[in-house]
């Protein structure tokens, strides 16, 4: 087989045609690497501040030297791999000649350059006409770095929200107040909290923080009237955690908490029905049942110890003249006089019946008073205590009025009834008479007609419902 | 002109003429042995690469036909051996017979068997004991038989191509592997489909039969065998070819799950070499300069297909062999590419 030798001007053409007509497709292959290594670039340092932007978060505060030299190092990788992935020419003729169909003509004549053959001289020839006859646009093709681009935006994304979040969380109450011990708080700070946070959630319209505040208020409240601490605490955490839940930019989250606010009400409002339907529970023991055991109760012995302070005091508006009395009405409106009291203590009692046999049956001393008399009494309250009498300015010295007031607790089991001490002593002491918690067994009942109007209502929360006994009406 | 472009440009004529005559030699056998181009490319490819080939296909595909035409086309000496169970080893190479010259003196001397063509045809291979057909041994690796202690060469250039029928097997003698890896290619001709098999009937049994006419020469035939073997061919098809033999052995760890548990022995170096030299052929055949991809997938079955054997969970489990090889060898033609 004839050969031609190196210096063969057949051959060395070729050679050098060969090299400069892939020079346009080395050219744009660089290009393209660049572009796409520059788009890495971009993703790989958005990847690297969010990583940073992050651990910021979960961590605290990193040092900004930290941060800089990941960032750096993110840069400087990215760069490095432009380089170190910029092609070469025999990469792009491999994926120019794997596009264009060229079956391995161009690197294969590429890597035999040197070589003295016949055969090589006519691979040189047909490689260089084909290179000749490639439009570099064509043969290497833009494509979008779709990858890159598509982490960039995530990247992006991904800064922006914990951006958002970061600033969200800074400023919500909820962090700093979480830092403060609960036990600094007072009432008013609280009410001033819920304020804030109800003038947020009438801004957003938000039900969540609406409920949040109310609830905040609530709590306030009961620490403005005095609550014991130990129970206002796990309420207010949990008040401060909605909070904090509430600022927070999860809508779905926040979603999902309205509705399992929602669910616990309805499940709430469920158990209290059933538990009003429900069959009077067993007293426990030491529960007045009879006459006799009721006038050995400490609510019998309360009751005479009220009646006679209210007696020996002169200026008790249930002392007063018809026209003194009315004009307390006027003020008041919710005087219990004297005969009331004395009839609620005297009244007679008959045994129970229990257990009774279903809603709207007449239970307990209700049932027991077959002479229609009153008797004071709750759905189940079995003990009127005093409290907060034993301190030197709470001298019970005579009642002026009687009250059915106050906030609804413990879920309606209590009623709070404030009755100012003595207008001689003129002491802002207020007495707590407090329905026991005990209310599974009525032991008496309470006519309509004392409760005064303005409280009918909420009486009616923690009263039985009205039912005609002898006659007479509850 | 310069006498070095003078040269030059002679050789490119030469090299323009060699390619004309490979093309002249395919359109012949085309014409005889109808519609079936892969198989005439294949019977080239053994021919310009001086392998022997083992011809599988049912009886009355034209096997006989087509070797007998190859050797019309290229000019060779053609070589006929109908193996049975009874044929002997010196039946084939020859033996020392007694001779008596003008005189009356006896002497020995040595009478050739048919093995001493240039194209030898060893039908029905497998029907001949393991004796007799390891008698070839020699012939095709060697290219010479030894009778008497004398070592005769075989002519040049030297073919071997043997036929077996897949179907029948009682009665016969399956080729030791040692025997099959002498084969450089095992050409698979399949039953043609309704198209061809029309035009074989109207091409073979009218009044003017189609018959080849050489357009080669022995010397032709060597000539071209020098220059497939100057055929260039990239590092990364080399090293894709390199590659995808290793990934045949089941002994590899990190192979194909497949080929390790389904494969009895896999692709040697001789095989490799064999694929090689095969796809420079190709590329000849398809008038390219260099080995392509493609040229190199081209010959992976003929080149590999007996070279690569299932084990008897894989017969068992009905793999199929070709097409795992083919499957094997995309997946390093891909990662070629990629780079």
């Amino acid at each position: 087989m004839a050969a031609e030798g190196p210096n063969s001007p057949v051959s060395g053409a070729a050679r050098n045609e060969l090299q400069e007509a892939l020079r346009p497709l080395l050219s744009r292959a660089r290009l393209l690497s660049s572009t796409r290594a520059m788009a890495w670039t971009v993703a790989g340092t958005l990847i690297a501040l969010v990583l940073v932007k992050a651990a910021a978060l979960l961590l605290g505060p990193t040092l900004p030297l930290i941060t800089t030299a990941i960032l750096i190092f993110a840069a400087a990788a990215s760069a490095i791999a432009v380089v170190a992935t910029a092609p070469d020419a025999l990469s792009v003729a491999r994926n120019v000649e794997t596009h264009a169909g060229l079956e391995e003509r161009l690197s294969t004549a590429l890597e035999h350059l040197e070589e003295d053959s016949v055969v090589v001289t006519a691979l040189l020839d047909d490689a260089l006409a084909r290179a000749k006859s490639l439009d570099a646009r064509l043969a290497l093709p833009w494509r979008w770095p779709v990858a890159a681009l598509v982490a960039s935006v995530l990247a992006g994304s991904a800064l922006f929200s914990l951006d958002s979040y970061s600033k969200r969380v800074a400023a919500s109450p909820a962090e700093s107040i979480r830092r403060t011990p609960v036990t600094a708080l007072d009432s008013n700070a609280l009410l001033d909290l819920a304020e804030a946070v109800d003038a947020d959630a009438r801004a957003g319209q938000d039900a969540y923080l609406a409920a949040v505040a109310a609830s905040l208020r609530e709590i306030g409240h009961e620490l403005r009237a005095g609550a014991p601490s130990t129970d206002v605490r796990p309420a207010l955490d949990a008040a401060l955690e909605h909070l904090a839940r509430a600022y927070r930019s999860d809508l779905g989250g926040m979603e999902l908490a309205q509705q399992l606010l929602a669910d616990t009400e309805r499940v709430a409002r469920a158990a209290t029905a059933e538990e009003a339907s429900a069959p009077a529970r067993p007293r426990p023991p030491g529960i007045t049942s009879s006459p006799e055991e009721f006038e050995a109760s400490p609510l019998a012995r309360d009751l005479q110890d009220l009646l006679g302070e209210m007696e020996a005091n002169p200026y008790a508006v249930a002392q007063a003249s018809p026209s003194e009395q009315a004009e307390g009405q006027a003020v008041a409106g919710n005087l219990l006089t004297p005969e009331m009291l004395e009839q609620l203590s005297s009244a007679p009692s008959q045994p129970l019946t229990e257990p009774a046999d279903g809603p709207g049956d007449i239970i307990g001393a209700a049932s027991e008073s077959g002479a229609g008399a009153s008797q004071l009494a709750g759905r189940g309250s079995q003990e009127l205590f005093l409290e907060g009498v034993d301190g030197p300015e709470a001298q019970f010295s005579g009642v002026e009025r009687s009250l059915l007031s106050g906030p609804e607790r413990d879920e309606g089991r209590r009623i709070e009834m404030v009755l100012p001490t003595s207008v001689a002593v003129g002491s802002a002491t207020e007495l707590e008479l407090v329905v026991g918690e005990w209310t599974g067994g009525p032991e008496a009942s309470l006519e309509r007609d004392v409760v005064p109007e303005l409280y009918r209502a909420a009486a009616g929360r923690y009263f039985l419902p009205s039912q005609a006994v002898g006659g007479a009406t509850r | 002109m310069t006498s070095d472009a003078a040269d030059a440009n002679g050789a490119r004529a030469e090299l323009g003429r060699d390619l004309e005559l490979l093309a002249r030699a395919r359109q012949e056998l085309g014409q005889v042995f109808i519609g079936h181009d892969d198989v005439v490319d294949q019977l080239l490819v053994c021919l310009i690469t001086s392998g022997h080939a083992l011809i599988e296909g049912a009886p009355g595909l034209g096997k006989t036909l087509l070797v007998r035409t190859l050797a019309d086309v290229a000019g060779l000496k053609f070589s006929r051996i109908q193996f049975t169970p009874d044929l002997m080893p010196a039946d084939i190479t020859g033996t020392m017979v007694l001779v008596y010259d003008e005189d009356g003196r006896a002497s020995t001397r040595f009478q050739a068997g048919p093995l001493f063509g240039q194209l030898v045809l060893a039908d029905e291979i497998n029907r001949a004991t393991p004796k007799t057909q390891s008698a070839l041994l020699e012939a095709m690796q060697e290219r010479t038989v030894t009778v008497a202690g004398t070592a005769h060469a075989m002519l040049s250039p030297f073919f071997v191509f043997a036929t077996q029928n897949p179907f029948e097997m009682e009665g016969t003698y399956a080729l030791p592997e040692a025997q099959v890896d002498r084969f450089f290619y095992k050409v698979a001709i399949e039953y043609p489909n309704e198209d061809v098999l029309d035009a074989i009937l109207d091409e073979t049994t009218g009044s003017g039969l189609e018959k080849a006419r050489q357009v080669l020469a022995p010397a032709d035939v060597e000539r071209l065998q020098g220059r497939v073997r100057e055929v260039p061919i990239a590092s990364h098809v080399r090293r894709a070819i390199a590659r995808f033999v290793r990934s045949t052995l089941p002994d590899l760890q990190g192979n194909d799950p497949r080929v390790r548990r389904y494969v009895r022995f896999g692709v040697s170096p001789r095989g490799g070499q064999a694929l090689v030299l095969a796809a420079k052929a190709h590329a000849l055949l398809a008038g390219r300069f260099n080995v392509s991809l493609a040229d190199v997938r081209r010959a992976v079955l003929p080149a590999l297909r007996h070279r690569f054997q299932l084990n008897f969970e894989g017969l068992a489990d009905g793999v199929n062999a070709d097409a795992l090889l083919l499957e094997l060898y995309d997946a390093q033609a891909r990662e070629a590419v990629v780079g």
